[in-house]
């Protein structure tokens, strides 16, 4: 059994049908990517899977249990944290009371505290300016906001909506050597992308969707070498 | 000189009574992007609800209360108009959330013309006079001015209850949880944040305070009404806008420029021009300044 099993998910957006029977599984420890062009649906993937909206079918387990019709925070008490594409970190609330708002759900507070200092440690840049109001932040600063917020509730799946948007090549860098170093620790991760190339390099299995539906599935190594998707989403052979 | 002291103190204390119900105006805004009309009149329960207890109490209209019952009165009005909003935001707005805002608010206007009605209805149109939980005593402060303990007790429980917010939004869990929601509600339920439990609460703060503006003002003008919440509550909103909706700090201030414009109104012009300065700010705000004196400019994201 994967860690999470999605299957024929379908979403609705009104009368526009986003999601056709997308079906994915992500094994535990291992990083998964979901790449493709705008609007194949690859948000509407995770935003279904953390509860944010509602499939109109199919299926969604974690860990063997259905995540369809769970409420968002529910979501996250079973083990799913979500960055969300655009970061939207609290701009009104200082760095960390942000952190603080990630571990919402924990009751351990010696767990936090040793958590937090893994942040900073991961962040260093958090660490300087942890009494700053978040919104003051740069985009790099907050994206690492965003993901270590949503590491403060100890996730076992760590689902991530375009880490890398709008942020400097050496940036990118640094967050995807980081997204390594959270796979290192055990979390499992669901990477959402549009730098295709450095995400099948960073996964361990791929999927390429389109227009809603999966086109293909493999390994990452395999998908970054397929004629098909060169053409299509790495810009020809290189 | 001194005319002008005296109105600006009884503006101060007027001033203090629509900064507590534009704190629940502003903090549901925030949260909801809600107008909800149906505030002022939470205010006029939180009167009526003070009215019975201190009834229950055995206050009559004459014999003063102890302290301790008055400030018991105080909180058991609060107590009684946190549960009514949260029962109002439960059967009223929750199911028409996901609506368009227009919906959520002719919701409002309903939930407000349902609580003026059901208040003359249960009530009576007449008004009925608070009970002196605290007997009136004038004090002379310097340079003349006249001032009620009444009064005093409107500014000082004023600032207490806000100041108790300010701390609790700024500095516990459940405020910052606030801030969060009130910020991208998606977001916030994505780091496990209960959402729902969050506005509950909001609207149960928010509510208490307005009961406690309705027994500030029992004890200042012992005349109560069923449609009494209807002036104060269009003025407090508009204190609200003023001081830029959703921001805290901006409806206190809010309040006190209304207060204190309206007894400068009453003091220097005419009294009958009292509830006219109200409008004339919100469209000089409107015009001039839309977003209020601490308001963000907030673009809608499409």
């Amino acid at each position: 059994m994967s860690l999470l099993e999605v299957e024929n998910l379908n979403v609705h957006y009104g009368a526009i049908h986003a999601l056709k029977g997308v079906s994915l599984a992500a094994e535990e420890g291992g990083i998964v990517t979901l790449v493709g062009a705008n609007g194949a649906g690859k948000s509407t993937t995770l935003r279904a899977i953390s509860g944010l909206i509602k499939p109109s079918a199919g299926s969604i387990r974690f860990r063997g249990k259905s995540l369809v019709g769970v409420k968002p925070h529910e979501i996250v008490r079973e083990g799913v944290s979500h960055v969300p594409e655009g970061r939207i970190v609290f701009a009104n609330l200082t760095v960390l009371d942000n952190l603080e708002m990630g571990a919402y759900l924990r009751k351990d507070r010696a767990g936090c505290v040793e958590d937090l200092k893994k942040v900073f440690r991961l962040f260093p840049r958090l660490d300087e300016r942890r009494r700053q109001a978040a919104g003051t932040l740069s985009g790099g600063e907050q994206q690492m906001l965003a993901i270590g917020r949503a590491l403060m509730a100890k996730p076992t799946l760590l689902l991530m909506d375009e880490p890398s948007l709008g942020l400097a090549p050496i940036l990118v860098r640094e967050i995807f050597s980081v997204i390594r170093e959270i796979r290192s620790q055990g979390t499992t991760i669901v990477l959402v992308e549009q730098n295709a190339r450095l995400a099948l390099a960073t996964a361990d299995r791929g999927y390429v969707l389109e227009t809603g539906s999966v086109r293909m599935s493999d390994r990452a190594q395999v998908l970054l070498e397929s004629p098909f998707v060169q053409a299509a989403y790495l810009g020809g052979p290189g | 000189m001194q005319e002008f002291l005296q109105q600006l103190a009884n503006g101060v204390a007027w001033g203090s009574i629509y900064a507590l119900i534009a704190l629940g105006y502003t903090m549901v805004y925030g949260i909801l992007r809600l107008i909800n009309f149906a505030h002022g009149d939470i205010y006029m329960v939180g009167a009526f609800a003070a009215y019975f207890l201190a009834r229950a109490m055995g206050v009559g209209t004459v014999v003063e209360a102890s302290p301790l019952v008055a400030a018991a009165v105080l909180l058991g009005s609060m107590v009684i108009c946190a549960a009514l909003g949260v029962l109002i935001e439960l059967f009223a707005y929750r199911p028409v959330r996901r609506s368009s805002r227009i919906t959520a608010l002719i919701t409002a206007i309903g939930v407000s013309l349902f609580l003026e009605n059901a208040g003359i209805r249960i009530f009576g149109a007449d008004p009925k006079f608070f009970p002196q939980v605290i007997a009136p005593r004038t004090i002379a402060l310097a340079g003349g001015v006249m001032v009620t303990n009444h009064q005093i007790m409107v500014v000082v429980v004023s600032v207490l209850l806000m100041v108790a917010l300010t701390l609790f939004i700024q500095k516990t869990r459940t405020g910052k949880a606030m801030r969060a929601v009130a910020f991208n509600r998606d977001a916030a339920s994505l780091m496990g944040i209960p959402v729902d439990r969050i506005i509950t609460i909001t609207f149960a703060i928010g509510s208490a305070l307005a009961a406690a503006a309705g027994f500030l003002v029992g004890l200042t003008n012992p005349k109560i009404e069923p449609l009494m919440g209807i002036m104060p509550g269009v003025k407090a909103f508009v204190a609200a806008v003023l001081g830029g909706i959703g921001s805290i700090p901006g409806a206190v201030i809010g309040g006190l420029v209304m207060g204190i414009s309206e007894y400068m109104v009453v003091g220097y012009i005419s009294s009958t021009y009292r509830d006219a300065i109200a409008f004339v700010i919100l469209i000089i705000v409107l015009l001039i300044k839309p977003t209020g004196l601490l308001g963000r400019n907030v673009t809608e994201k499409v």
